[in-house]
Order: C-alpha cells, then sequence, then structure tokens
C-alpha cells in the first residue's frame, strides 16, 4: 500500500509539472539543439529559402554582425541576393563544418565571401577545440545531417510527446525565465539574426562606440591569451577555400576592419601582432591564389563602431557597401555555383 | 564506459543478470572480464599497467609470505613500490618534475631542457596503485595474510565500480569478499543499492553537471569578474566537486552492492563538518585514511615531538595534494589543508562530540568558517595556474565590482541547498539511502522532485567525472 501511495503521489506531480510546462511551452524561446542559437535559427532559415542566393557570407560574430546582405546588394552591380551565414563565437573550423552541413547542401552560392577578424583566429582560443566538439556533436546537427544515434532518436521523441523535456533547457535559466514569461528585460536573444535573407541585422543599430580597460582586459585574458596565427584555423580557411571551389563557388578572403588601435592594447605584442594577422592573411590568399581584399579606411573610426570591432547601423551600411563595390572592382568570373542534385 | 552513460545500464544490468546463478570462481571471472573490458573501453592499451600491478603485487605479496628473512621481505617490498610508484613517475608525474627541473634551472641561469614524455595520463592508475600498494604493505606488516587466489586477487585490483575512481579500498575489506560466493541483492538491499545508484546519479546530474558551467565561466573570468560571481563560482565548484565525486562513490557503492559486494563508505557529510580535522574524516575517506595508515603513522604520526607532527602532517597533505595531481596548484591546496591541520592542532579546543553529530546552531559559525576555508583551498586546486588563483582570491577579496551572473546565483544556491538539506538528513538518519525510510508521502513528493529535477538537467552529453583526471 505504500509502495502504490508513494507511485500515485510520484506519477500525480510528474504529471502536473507536465501541466505547467504546457502552458509555458509558448512563452519561452524553441529549445536549443544545435550548439548555438545561430546555427539553430540559420540552419532552420536556410531551409525555408526558396530562391537562389548567389552571395554567401562566412566568419564569426564580426562577419555576422558587420555585412548586410540588403546593402551589399543595393550597390552590387553584380549580385542581388546574399545570406549571411556567420556564426558567432566560434573560430574558422566552426564555420567551414557549418558551410559544409548547411550552405553547400542547401545553396549554390556564386560567390562565398570568407571574413576573417583577429579574435576568432587565434589558435589558441580558451574555447577552441570545444566549440568544434560542441558543433559537430550538437543533437540537433546530428539529426540533420548525420545519422542520429538510438538515445538521441529516443530524446527527440521524448520531446515531441513531453513540454517538461523540450522546455527543460531553458529551466536551467531561471532567471530568463522570468523575463521570457513576464516579457520584461531584453528578449533581443530572440532577434539576432537575419530572419530572412533580405532581412537587417539591427541589434547594433542605436550603440556608439566604447570601449572600457575592462573590456581590453577581458580581451586580453580570453580570446588573446596566448594569441598564436598560422596553424589550425589557418589551415581551416586554407579548407575553406577549397571547399568552396569544390562546390563551384568563388571564395574571396576579406580582412574585417576593427578599432585596431584599442586591439592593439589588448594584443599581447600590440600593433605587432596585428601585421602579423595581415601577413598570415595575405600570405595565404597568395598560396591559394584568392582575391584578398582589406577596407582601412575603416579602421579605427569610431563613429563606425559599437565596440572594438562590431560594427553600428552607421559602420553595417560603410561596410557592406564597400565591399561591394571592392568586390565589383575585382570583376570576378563568377559561376552559378553548383547546386545540390545539379 | 561512464557511470552516467546509458552505456553503463546496459552494462551492469547484463553483468547482474548474468551473476546470479553462477559459482564463485564463475563469478569471478565474469567480474574480470567485464572490468577489464570497463576499463578497454577507454584505452585498451593501459590494461598492460593493470596486469603489470596486479602480477608484481600478487607475486610480491606471496613470496613474502613463504620468506622469513626480513631482508628479503623489505628487498620485496621495494621491487613492489618501485614497479608501483615507477609506472605512476612514468604516466604521471614524469612531466611534471622535469619541466619544473627545467624552470629551476633557468632560475638559476642554466638551460637543461629535460626530455618530456608524450603520454596520457591512464584512467584509475592513482587509485588502483595505492590500492595494490595496501596490500603488499599489510602483507609486509603481517596484518595481511597473502592470498594464493590469483583470480581473486585479480578481481581485488579490477573491481569494476570502483576501479576508476575508488574508494580506494583495502585488501582486508574486499579481498576476502571475492574468496567465497556471493548473492545479488534483494529485498532491502537491492532497494538500498538501487538507492545509492539514484542518489548518486541525482548528485552528479542535478548538482554537479548543473553548476559546472557557472563555475567554468566563473573560473574564465578570474581575472575580471565581480567578486559576486567569484564567490558564487567557487561555492559552485565547492558543490560541483563533492556532487561529483560523492555521487561515484555513491554509484560505485550501489553497483558493488547490487553484485553482493559491500564497499566503503568514501564521503559522510564534509560540509556540516566544525572544524577541518572532521572534514578529513568524512571527506574522500578512502584516501584520507590510506594516507593516515600507509604514509602519516609511518612517518612517526603524532607520537613525536610537536614539531615532528606538524612535519608529519605537512608531508602527508603536500603528498596528498600531489596526488590528485603533476601541478603546483594541488601541492599548494594540499600545503593550504596541511597549515589547516596543524593551526587546528595547535589551536583546538575540547572536542564536541563526533565528526559525525548533526551540528547545533551554536556551531554554525564553525561549520560556515570550514565550509570558507575549504572553498578557498578548491581556488588552487581548480585554478589551471597561479595567476588565475591568485586573481580570483583577490578578486573576491578586494570585493571587485562587476557584473552579478545572475543564471548562476539562480542554479548554485538552489543547489547548495538541496546539497544541504540531503546531507542533513542522511546525517540525522546516520544512513546514505535515506529516503527510503520516509513515510510514503514524503517519499513520493521526493521521488517526484528528484525525478523532475534529473529530467531538467539531464539531456545533454555525459559530463566526465572529474575524478577520473586523477
Amino acid at each position: 500500500m505504500r509502495k502504490v501511495i508513494t507511485l500515485l503521489i510520484v506519477v500525480s506531480l510528474f504529471l502536473g509539472v507536465e501541466w505547467v510546462a504546457r502552458r509555458m511551452d509558448n512563452l519561452v524561446p524553441a529549445v536549443l539543439t544545435w550548439d548555438t542559437q545561430f546555427s539553430q535559427d540559420k540552419w532552420e532559415q536556410i531551409q525555408g529559402l526558396d530562391d537562389p542566393i548567389e552571395v554567401v557570407f562566412t566568419g564569426s560574430s564580426v562577419a555576422q554582425a558587420d555585412l548586410d546582405p540588403v546593402f551589399f546588394a543595393e550597390t552590387s552591380q553584380q549580385f542581388a541576393t546574399g545570406y549571411n551565414a556567420a556564426i558567432p563565437s566560434v573560430g574558422p573550423r566552426v564555420w567551414r563544418e557549418f558551410m559544409l552541413d548547411t550552405v553547400y547542401r542547401e545553396l549554390c552560392p556564386a560567390l562565398v565571401v570568407i571574413g576573417v577578424d583577429v579574435r576568432q583566429f587565434s589558435d589558441n582560443q580558451p574555447d577552441g577545440d570545444n566549440s568544434v566538439s560542441r558543433y559537430l556533436n550538437a543533437r540537433g546537427r546530428l539529426e540533420a545531417i548525420d545519422a542520429a544515434g538510438v538515445w538521441d532518436t529516443a530524446e527527440e521523441w521524448l520531446e515531441s510527446k513531453s513540454a517538461l523535456f523540450r522546455v527543460r533547457p531553458r529551466l536551467r535559466e531561471p532567471d530568463k525565465m522570468v523575463a521570457w514569461i513576464w516579457d520584461i528585460g531584453d528578449r533581443g536573444y530572440w532577434r539576432y539574426t537575419n530572419l530572412t535573407p533580405l532581412g537587417r541585422y539591427a541589434s547594433n543599430d542605436a550603440r556608439t562606440y566604447e570601449v572600457t580597460q575592462e573590456g581590453i582586459d577581458r580581451l586580453a585574458n580570453t580570446a588573446f591569451l596566448d594569441f598564436s596565427i598560422g596553424g589550425v584555423e589557418t589551415n581551416a580557411i586554407r579548407q575553406m577555400i577549397a571547399d568552396a571551389r569544390q562546390h563551384g563557388a568563388v571564395p574571396v578572403l576579406v580582412e574585417m576592419p576593427a578599432m585596431n588601435d584599442a586591439l592593439s592594447a589588448a594584443l599581447p605584442n600590440g600593433a605587432a601582432d596585428l601585421e602579423w594577422f595581415t601577413t598570415v592573411l595575405g600570405d595565404l590568399a597568395e598560396e591559394t591564389q584568392v582575391p584578398f581584399v582589406r577596407l582601412p579606411e575603416l579602421d579605427n573610426e569610431p563613429k563606425f563602431y559599437a565596440d572594438f570591432y562590431h560594427m553600428n547601423l552607421f559602420g553595417i551600411e560603410a561596410v557592406s557597401r564597400l565591399l561591394a563595390e571592392r568586390i565589383d572592382e575585382l570583376q570576378l568570373e563568377v559561376g552559378s555555383g553548383s547546386c545540390p542534385g545539379s | 564506459m561512464a557511470f552516467n552513460s546509458v552505456q553503463y545500464v546496459v552494462f551492469l544490468a547484463v553483468v547482474v543478470v548474468a551473476y546470479a546463478k553462477l559459482p564463485r570462481r564463475g563469478q569471478n571471472v565474469l567480474l574480470l572480464v567485464a572490468s577489464y573490458l570497463f576499463y578497454a573501453v577507454w584505452d585498451w592499451r593501459f590494461l598492460s599497467l593493470l596486469w603489470i600491478s596486479t602480477a608484481t603485487d600478487f607475486v610480491v605479496g606471496r613470496r613474502m609470505g613463504v620468506a622469513s628473512d626480513d631482508r628479503r621481505r623489505r628487498r620485496l617490498l621495494i621491487i613492489s613500490m618501485v614497479v608501483n610508484l615507477g609506472m605512476l613517475a612514468a604516466f604521471k608525474y614524469f612531466n611534471f618534475f622535469a619541466e619544473s627541473a627545467d624552470a629551476l634551472l633557468e632560475g638559476m641561469g642554466v638551460v637543461a631542457d629535460w626530455p618530456t614524455l608524450n603520454v596520457v595520463l591512464p584512467v584509475g592508475i592513482s587509485f588502483y596503485t595505492f590500492q595494490t600498494m595496501s596490500y603488499t604493505l599489510d602483507v609486509y606488516w603481517r596484518k595481511l595474510e597473502p592470498t594464493d587466489d590469483l583470480l581473486a586477487f585479480a578481481v581485488f585490483v579490477a573491481f569494476f565500480p570502483q576501479l576508476v575512481a575508488g574508494p580506494i579500498e583495502r585488501a582486508r575489506r574486499l579481498l576476502p569478499q571475492f574468496e567465497v560466493r556471493r548473492h545479488l541483492a534483494k529485498g532491502e538491499d537491492l532497494w538500498s543499492a538501487l538507492h545509492l545508484i539514484g542518489l548518486g546519479l541525482f548528485k552528479k546530474v542535478v548538482i554537479a553537471d548543473a553548476v559546472a558551467p557557472h563555475v567554468n565561466d566563473a573560473f574564465a573570468g578570474a581575472e575580471t569578474a565581480g567578486w559576486i560571481t567569484l564567490l558564487v563560482g567557487i561555492i559552485g565548484f565547492s558543490l560541483q566537486i563533492y556532487g561529483d565525486f560523492s555521487g561515484y562513490s555513491h554509484i560505485a557503492r550501489g553497483s558493488a552492492r547490487l553484485l553482493g559486494v559491500d564497499l566503503m563508505i568514501n564521503f559522510n557529510q564534509p560540509y556540516l563538518s566544525r572544524n577541518i580535522s572532521h572534514f578529513w574524516r568524512t571527506w574522500h575517506i578512502s584516501l584520507s585514511t590510506w594516507l593516515r595508515d600507509y604514509l602519516y603513522i609511518p612517518l612517526g604520526g603524532s607520537r613525536g615531538s610537536g614539531a615532528a607532527t606538524y612535519r608529519n602532517l605537512m608531508i602527508t597533505m603536500l603528498l596528498g595534494g600531489l596526488w590528485h595531481g603533476a601541478a603546483w596548484t594541488y601541492v599548494a591546496w594540499g600545503a593550504l589543508h596541511g597549515v589547516y591541520l596543524a593551526l587546528h592542532r595547535r589551536f583546538r579546543s575540547r572536542s564536541r562530540g563526533s565528526e559525525l553529530d548533526m551540528p547545533r546552531l551554536r556551531d554554525l559559525p564553525m561549520v560556515l568558517t570550514t565550509f570558507a576555508g575549504v572553498s578557498l583551498t578548491w581556488i588552487f586546486f581548480r585554478a589551471a595556474t597561479f595567476t588565475e588563483a591568485w586573481a580570483y582570491v583577490t578578486g573576491i577579496a578586494t570585493l571587485r565590482p562587476g557584473p552579478v551572473a545572475r543564471t548562476a546565483v539562480w542554479i548554485v544556491l538552489p543547489a547548495l541547498a538541496i546539497s544541504l538539506l540531503i546531507d542533513s538528513a542522511q546525517r540525522v538518519s546516520s544512513r546514505h539511502e535515506v529516503i527510503g525510510s520516509w513515510p510514503a508521502v514524503i517519499r513520493g513528493f521526493a521521488y517526484a522532485a528528484a525525478l523532475v529535477a534529473f529530467v531538467v538537467f539531464s539531456g545533454d552529453a555525459p559530463v566526465p567525472f572529474l575524478y577520473f583526471q586523477f
């Protein structure tokens, strides 16, 4: 009898929690099954793109924030559509995997713009290897790209049946739950990707340039700690160039503009490290015979920046349009890309 | 194969089913094959080290048993120590000592550039080498008759529930259990075993893994984060390492109990300790008693002068720190504990009761002080470098301003409350599998809450147990 009572209480309470979870289900963001919200959102967006995409931008948060397909297409004489497939907070090794998993499977770009910034180019990123592993082993990716294992499939089934299983990652962020459910605070978390290839990224639009000593110290002690380039991440870009060509696209390497004076303060060897960065990129472009675009006129112009390297709305427009002009000047001979199934 | 994986559940179920009807020898053969398989899933190449340790101590033990000459017995003991400590030195400490010697010589203006070995640390090596050494030392001191059952001895060394992260069992306790036929757990024993496994998984998933990302963030921001974030981070790590390791020990004991084997208690609510001495009598008990019996007491223990006792304490704790890992930060962790124990010994007042008594309200300042002192040492244990540890300590000590990691606060403080609740319930009832004795209604609520929490905090890839790296 005691066991029956215990069992009844367990089942009743569990069902009660499930009922509450169902009420919350629509109030919180969808469950993250990829490694980041960006990769998940972009994978879903790419799935929904019907029109051909001529230009795809890839890179980190800098390329994600700065390169707007609308400004680019408005300015370009050669390209009318674009999609920003950049993934923040990860390095070229993950960009490459994401391009192979999504862009080259679903889209057939004629031009691939690889926007490289010094922050994500270091081989000794504190989370570098983990970020690759997290991306490759994310359940959402495994289900979408590779064959998911039995356990992943079982988990997906549970999430399809139970709201508690669906919302559990959100329940691990109790403070954000409050904001989501009562609609207070910053909900920009849901909105940071280009919602369509012609949509506009706008989370930095209102910000003006602000760099603090704390920000410099943080960068110096994380991303730029043991700063070293020319290894695995450079090789990943070399492979990205080969991948683009293999899929019938023309690759272009872009050194993303930045507030280099401020960045120098965070780099172990200051301006010398920035020169090293430019040299390595230039050498790679020469080795792989790929156009290398630099936009030095936008460097160190505070009116364009929200922080060290992410642009504000003025900067986004400036860099997107200037890049379009520079690429037009290259008079690249592009094909139609190699569409899946073609 | 981690305890918190589906593979382990399947593996354990298969072993239990196959084990039930076998005779004693068959049970040992099954356990040995299963244990080697369990180990080989990590890296089959290091099975050879396990075999070397097993064969060495079995042969040394047998020969010691028939040797009447003390010098010959001592030579045999040295062979065992050289083999076991040699393996540890080669695979765990060689690079550490080579690099430290390089740094020291460089400081003196000499460039030595010692070679380093490109080897990975064999999982569990610190645990099973200490376990086999305890057998040989006990035989040497004539506290134990050597066994002539190689199969039972091999199972004693490799028994999968405790092979890779303890408890570090003594041959006197564990070996006799493999020399008789065991019965699968039934009735109360079965419930107790399942409760231990469930409690261990709960502590691992709902406490340790839940706070882990926030701890990682706090240590990643050691140089820049605000003091509240750092404070919450170190409380989080205190919970993480406790939940992780005691959770592992619970699962190990529960798994062994299913197979009719009784493993020693490794943790007894250490964060309820009223002083550092109590803490060490309730934290990683199998290691602390090993260090006491095979290092501290042979060094002279507290039998000599005050200075000698403090020296013995410091040596024991420094080596205890080094046992955890080949880095100076672990040595610093051990040194801090040595200093704490020495200070406690010097200034202790008359003890009020045993370390297993439930603290009263008047004990709260001492419990909090002990927790704070232990948490301070965890900073050195967790930090990758002294620079990081020092930045962490100064960030808290100087009340460095900075934004508060709110999610961390919302996760770590409830985890602390749950952990204390479990420990208090265990301490009051003097049982680890406490929930089984509660009234049906309360038990139902507890099971449901645990189940919901387990669902919420599971689902990501299993996080490896922290002590596997030692």
